[in-house]
């Protein structure tokens, strides 16, 4: 039994310091997700509670057939997709995210770090318009790095399904490039960054 | 993917969120969890009783005739003390905890057979919170319609549970049985320490010496784990046949299984009262690789077991099953599965599909798939037995499968 599934097997049974050392591990990682499925800062701290909790209730019943690692990103993903549902029910204010705008000046010549930055957040808008299913798929393939077959035991499809998915993501992605007007504008500088040392 | 796109991608591989994570007020977080989790525990422990009045005020309905006749009988009558239910609840939940454990049907050998420390004989029920002890004899004992199981003679039960699952404590010795497969949920456990073996329909076999215990199941499915506070189990399937072995008080770090038929201890033959229902089952014979999440053991290794069984007994004749008892086995297996999975404690589950299965010329199942699908961790759990089933013929099999939690 790996230290991992002896953690697992003592929270399942009630030791809270066990519980309390699994979340600690994985609490980053799991906000790093919720972050990147979510595409909003503004109720990041109430999913990672809220999947922690969901661990809790369910570790019981955790009988070690997947990894805990595939297990909680399981967790993670169905608890992202129950607040992406309320949160299309609930009203949405338009000044909710000022963050979330990116307002291209093209007077304000930023440095290359904010550059970057910016291209990041006009890329997790794009992230954004993709369906669900692609979207979570692209995430955990491209972004944190889980082999397709992983993913099929996360979302529940073959292994095929995925692929499937992945590939009209991308494809999305690379329509939506040409489409997104932060990028659009970023196209130039975006295309030289590769060579070192080039004057922007 | 083409050279801008890729560029994103690795670019949002190590920045896209970081930046969000770092700013993550985890003092705030970890408050709010923890504060969550010890609702969630006040929660656990205040529902228990709610949920037991919900099954007895269901039992009262169910049973209000039985009631009514034992006590016109004049069956004892104990009352439980339930605040805030009706009498006639407590009437009802009482009938059901006077239940029979079952009857002593048979006993072979000369010394007493004690309950509660008296001296019984055959036709003696046990109820809830009996000792049996069969001091110089082997006792057997049937629950009609769900298990008949020989006590070995030296063993000290404990009836623990009478509703629902019959859960005895084996406190010491061992207890063989032949259970009735049900539809869902465990017919019959058997509690040593901390440990439970649960069985859903099987015939198995459980000794302890001390804390060590060897289970061995010619049939069917069990479950063997520990049992958690509220007599769930964390468990994984074991199934026939097996020869098993662990301690009560760490079931999972010492759990073993084998599916060698030399490692299994032939299984004794158990008659219930009715002479027509002898039973004699006989594990097949073909070797079985590893189901269960645990350390495999080699045959040989029967030195350091409670009991060595090699050459404890002549390997049974092989008797081949029939494919109806197979397509029993994997139903049940299967239920098994979909009885294993979390669900709220208020929903009733009903699920129908059908496993179909593609076999070999030999009988082994090539594919199988269920129609229409299942959840995904019953489609995992089913894999193991139903790849491992042999049947007598090639070609195609179709087991209905109905499961109710």
């Amino acid at each position: 039994m790996s230290e991992e599934e002896a953690l697992v097997a003592r929270a399942a049974a009630g030791d809270g310091a066990a519980f309390r050392q699994l979340y600690e591990k994985h609490r980053a990682q799991v906000a790093r997700i919720v972050y990147r499925m979510l595409g909003t800062r503004s109720e990041l701290e109430d999913v990672i509670q809220e999947v922690f909790v969901q661990v809790y209730k369910s570790l019981k019943d955790f009988r070690g057939q997947a990894k805990f690692g595939t297990w909680l990103h399981r967790i993670t993903i169905n608890v992202v997709l129950m607040q992406r549902r309320s949160a299309r029910s609930r009203p949405v204010f338009v000044s909710a995210a000022p963050e979330e705008k990116v307002v291209a000046d093209a007077k304000v010549r930023p440095d290359e770090n904010a550059e970057r930055r910016e291209r990041v957040r006009a890329f997790g808008r794009l992230l954004d318009q993709l369906a669900d299913k692609k979207r979570i798929v692209f995430v955990l393939h491209e972004l944190e790095g889980l082999a397709p077959s992983e993913i099929a035991k996360i979302v529940g499809a073959p292994v095929l399904t995925v692929r499937t998915r992945l590939f009209y993501a991308r494809r999305e992605l690379e329509a939506m490039l040409a489409n997104e007007p932060s990028l659009a504008s970023l196209g130039v500088s975006f295309s030289k960054a590769p060579a070192a040392g080039e004057a922007s | 993917m083409s050279e801008p796109l890729d560029k994103l991608v690795r670019e949002a591989r190590s920045e896209l969120g970081t930046r969000e994570v770092q700013g993550v007020d985890w003092n705030a977080v970890d408050a709010a969890l923890f504060d969550r989790i010890a609702k969630e525990r006040r929660a656990e422990r205040g529902s228990f009783p709610s949920i037991r009045l919900r099954t007895w005020h269901f039992a009262s309905v169910a049973l209000a005739g039985a009631a009514i006749i034992a006590v016109a009988l004049g069956q004892p009558h104990r009352p439980i003390s339930v605040p805030g239910t009706h009498p006639n609840h407590d009437e009802s939940a009482n009938a059901r905890q006077d239940e029979s454990a079952g009857t002593i049907v048979n006993t072979e050998g000369d010394g007493p057979v004690l309950v509660d420390g008296a001296s019984v004989s055959r036709g003696t029920s046990l109820r809830l919170g009996n000792v049996l002890e069969p001091r110089g004899a082997n006792v057997t004992v049937e629950r009609p319609g769900k298990l008949t199981m020989i006590l070995e003679r030296g063993s000290r039960v404990r009836v623990t549970q009478v509703v629902g699952t019959l859960v005895l404590a084996l406190e010491q010795g061992a207890v063989e049985a032949r259970v009735v497969p049900v539809a869902s949920g465990q017919a019959f456990a058997l509690d040593i320490q901390d440990a439970r073996v649960a069985v859903h329909g099987t015939h198995f076999r459980v000794a302890r010496t001390g804390a060590r215990v060897a289970v061995d199941l010619s049939e069917g499915v069990v479950s063997i784990g520990r049992v958690l506070e509220v007599g769930a189990m964390r468990a994984p399937l074991v199934t026939a046949p097996a020869h098993a072995e662990f301690v009560a008080t760490d079931v999972a770090g010492t759990l073993t299984v084998t599916h060698e038929p030399s490692a299994l201890r032939a299984p004794a033959v158990i008659r219930s009262a009715a002479p027509t229902t002898v039973v004699a089952t006989l594990p097949p014979q073909r070797p079985r690789t590893e189901t269960a999440p645990t350390r495999s053991v080699s045959p040989e290794a029967g030195a350091d077991r409670p009991e060595t069984h090699a050459g404890k007994a002549a390997p049974p004749a092989a008797e081949p099953r029939s494919d109806a008892d197979v397509e029993g086995e994997l139903a049940n297996a299967v239920r098994a599965c979909m009885a294993e999975r979390p669900h709220a404690e208020n929903v009733t589950i009903v699920v129908s599909t059908t496993l179909l299965l593609d076999l070999n010329a030999d009988g082994s199942v090539r594919a199988a798939r269920f129609e229409p699908p299942v959840a995904l961790d019953v489609n995992e759990c089913a894999t193991k037995s139903i790849y491992k089933t042999h049947f007598g013929h090639g070609g195609m099999a179709a087991i209905p499968v109905d499961f109710t939690n």
